[in-house]
C-alpha cells in the first residue's frame, strides 16, 4: 500500500481513524458539485450535444485531404525545428545546472532560469511569439523551442547528475579538465537516457503544435480550430484521422531509432 | 602519508586513524584489509578526493588532487570508471586528456600520434582487434584490459587500483596480473587495493595490512604469504 493510501485509509489498520476515507469522499463530493458535475440539466444537455457532435463528425469529408496535407507537414516541420532548436538550447544550460560539471554557484541561477521557462503554459507562449512576430508557423515553432528548452533542460539536468560518479572520478583522474568531463564522460554516459528523452519530446511537440494552431500559430491545428468554429465536423475528423496516422508512423519511427540506439547498450547496464 | 586521519564528513567518525606509509618509486605494493578497513578511503586520499582532516599526504612531491599530480597519476576504480557508450579506442584515449586540451580535444580530433599510442597500448593488453567496439560489447576481462590501456595512453607513473579483479575467474586474474607486472617493470608504481590475500600474496614486493583506519602492518618480500597476511588479521 502506497503511503498516500496509508495515510488516507489510516494504515490499513482496523484500529485506524474510520473518518478519514469519509472526509476525502465529502471533499470530493463537494469539489464535483462545485464543478457543476452534480447539475441534472447540464449533464444530459452535455450528452445529447456530445451525441450530435460525434454523429456529425462521419463520414469523414476526404475532399480536404491534400490543404489538410500541407498543414499536417508544416505542423511536423514546426515540431522537428522547435524541438532541435529547443535541445540545442538544454543541452549547454543543463550541463551548467548539472551539480557534478558546473561551478556550485552558477547551478541555481540557470535552474532558476529553466523554471521560469517551465512555469508558462506553451499556449502562452504562443500567444506571446504571436503577438511579437504575428500569425503563422514562426510563432508557434519559437513556442515549442521554448517549451522544449523548460522540459528537456531539466529532464537532462536530473539525466546528467545520476551519471555513475566512479566513472567521473576515474575519467577526472586521468587529469581531464571538468569541460572534457562532461564531454567525455557525463555527456555519453547519459546519451541514451537524452536521445530517449529527446524522441519523447518530439512525439510530445507533434501533439502540441496541432493545439498551437488554435491560436494562430500555424499549422493543422488552425483548421482544427476553423472547422469547429464552421461547425464542419466532418472535415475536423478528416483532420484527426490525418494527425492520428501521422502519430502512429511517429511512433513506429520512434521505436526503430530507439532499438537502434538504445536497446543493446542499455541492456548491458 | 603522515599520520593522515581522514573522514567523509566532519561530525562523522574517522574512516583512517594516522595511517603512515611511504611508497618508493617502482614499488608494487598491495594494501589489505576487511570491508570498511579503510582500503577506498586511502586511495581516495592519495586522489585528492578527500582531504585528510589531520597529517598530511604527497604524491610525487605535490598535493593530491592538483591538475600537475592527476595527470601523472592512473586510477581503475572497483567498477573500472569506463565509459561504456564510447569505444575500447576511445576509452584508451581519456587517458591523453591532460595533454590534449582546447577545442581539439572537444571536437574529437585527437592528434595522430595520440591516437597510434592508444591502438598501441591495446595491442598490448591483447585488444588490438576489438579496439572499436564499445565497452559495453565487451566482456568483463576486455573491459579490465581496456582500464589498463587507459592507465597506460595516461603515461602514469603511479597507478591506484581499487579491487578491480574481484569479478574475475583465477585464469584470468593471472592474465592481469602478468600484464600488470609488464607495466611495473616499465618503472611504474602501482599499489594496488585488494581484500583477498592470495592475490595479494601473488601480486606484490610488499603488503600493507590496515584494520579499523589503522595500519596493522607493513610486510616485504617473503612475508607476503597468505598464511601471514591472514594471520595478522585474525
Amino acid at each position: 500500500m502506497t503511503s498516500f493510501w496509508k495515510t488516507v485509509l489510516g494504515k490499513g489498520s482496523p484500529a485506524g481513524p474510520y473518518w478519514r476515507p469519509i472526509l476525502v469522499a465529502v471533499l470530493l463530493a463537494l469539489a464535483m458539485a462545485n464543478l457543476g458535475f452534480f447539475s441534472q440539466g447540464g449533464i444530459i444537455r452535455g450528452l445529447r450535444n456530445g451525441a450530435t457532435f460525434a454523429s456529425g463528425l462521419f463520414p469523414p469529408d476526404p475532399s480536404v485531404t491534400p490543404t489538410l496535407l500541407g498543414a499536417m507537414f508544416e505542423t511536423v516541420q514546426m515540431a522537428f525545428v522547435g524541438t532541435t532548436l529547443g535541445f540545442v538550447l538544454a543541452v549547454p544550460l543543463s550541463l551548467l545546472s548539472a551539480r557534478n560539471v558546473s561551478p556550485r554557484w552558477l547551478v541555481p541561477w540557470i535552474r532558476s532560469l529553466l523554471g521560469l521557462v517551465r512555469a508558462i503554459p506553451v499556449l502562452l507562449w504562443a500567444l506571446m511569439f504571436v503577438v511579437t512576430f504575428g500569425l503563422g508557423p514562426m510563432a508557434g515553432t519559437l513556442a515549442l523551442a521554448v517549451y522544449t528548452l523548460g522540459y528537456l533542460g531539466k529532464l537532462y539536468y536530473e539525466n546528467l547528475e545520476g551519471v555513475n560518479p566512479e566513472v567521473l572520478e576515474a575519467v577526472r583522474g586521468t587529469g581531464a579538465s571538468k569541460v572534457q568531463l562532461a564531454r567525455f564522460a557525463v555527456v555519453p554516459e547519459a546519451a541514451n537516457a537524452l536521445l530517449s528523452q529527446l524522441l519523447f519530446m518530439y512525439e510530445y511537440n507533434v501533439r502540441s503544435s496541432a493545439v498551437l494552431g488554435f491560436v494562430g500559430a500555424g499549422g493543422i491545428g488552425f483548421y482544427m480550430f476553423s472547422y469547429i468554429n464552421s461547425f464542419n465536423y466532418q472535415k475536423l475528423m478528416t483532420a484527426v484521422l490525418l494527425t492520428l496516422a501521422v502519430m502512429v508512423l511517429l511512433d513506429l519511427f520512434s521505436a526503430r531509432v530507439r532499438d537502434r540506439f538504445l536497446a543493446s547498450g542499455a541492456s548491458t547496464r | 602519508m603522515r599520520d593522515v586521519w581522514a573522514s567523509y564528513s566532519p561530525d562523522s567518525p574517522p574512516v583512517l586513524k594516522g595511517i603512515d606509509l611511504t611508497v618508493e618509486r617502482g614499488d608494487a605494493m598491495s594494501i589489505i584489509g576487511s570491508s570498511g578497513s579503510g582500503k577506498t578511503t586511502l586511495l581516495r586520499v592519495l586522489l585528492g578526493y578527500l582531504k585528510p582532516s589531520r597529517g598530511r599526504a604527497e604524491v610525487l612531491g605535490a598535493a593530491p588532487g592538483s591538475e600537475h599530480v592527476r595527470a601523472r597519476v592512473g586510477y581503475i576504480p572497483q567498477q573500472l570508471g569506463l565509459v561504456l557508450n564510447l569505444s575500447a579506442l576511445d576509452n584508451a584515449l581519456l587517458g591523453s586528456l591532460s595533454r590534449v586540451k582546447g577545442l581539439r580535444s572537444l571536437t574529437g580530433a585527437f592528434p595522430r600520434r595520440e591516437v597510434e599510442q592508444a591502438r598501441e597500448s591495446l595491442k598490448l593488453v591483447g585488444l588490438a582487434d576489438k579496439a572499436d567496439k564499445k565497452a559495453w560489447e565487451l566482456s568483463g576481462g576486455e573491459r579490465q584490459r581496456v582500464a589498463i590501456a587507459r592507465t597506460l595512453v595516461q603515461r602514469a607513473e603511479v597507478l591506484l587500483a581499487d579491487e578491480f579483479l574481484s569479478d574475475l575467474d583465477h585464469h584470468r586474474v593471472h592474465d592481469i596480473l602478468d600484464m600488470l607486472r609488464e607495466v611495473n617493470r616499465r618503472g611504474v608504481t602501482m599499489i594496488m587495493v585488494t581484500h583477498d590475500l592470495v592475490l595479494a600474496s601473488e601480486w606484490g614486493q610488499r603488503a600493507v595490512v590496515i584494520h579499523e583506519g589503522k595500519k596493522l602492518a607493513d610486510v616485504r618480500d617473503a612475508a607476503v604469504t597468505a598464511t601471514s597476511l591472514a594471520e595478522m588479521l585474525t
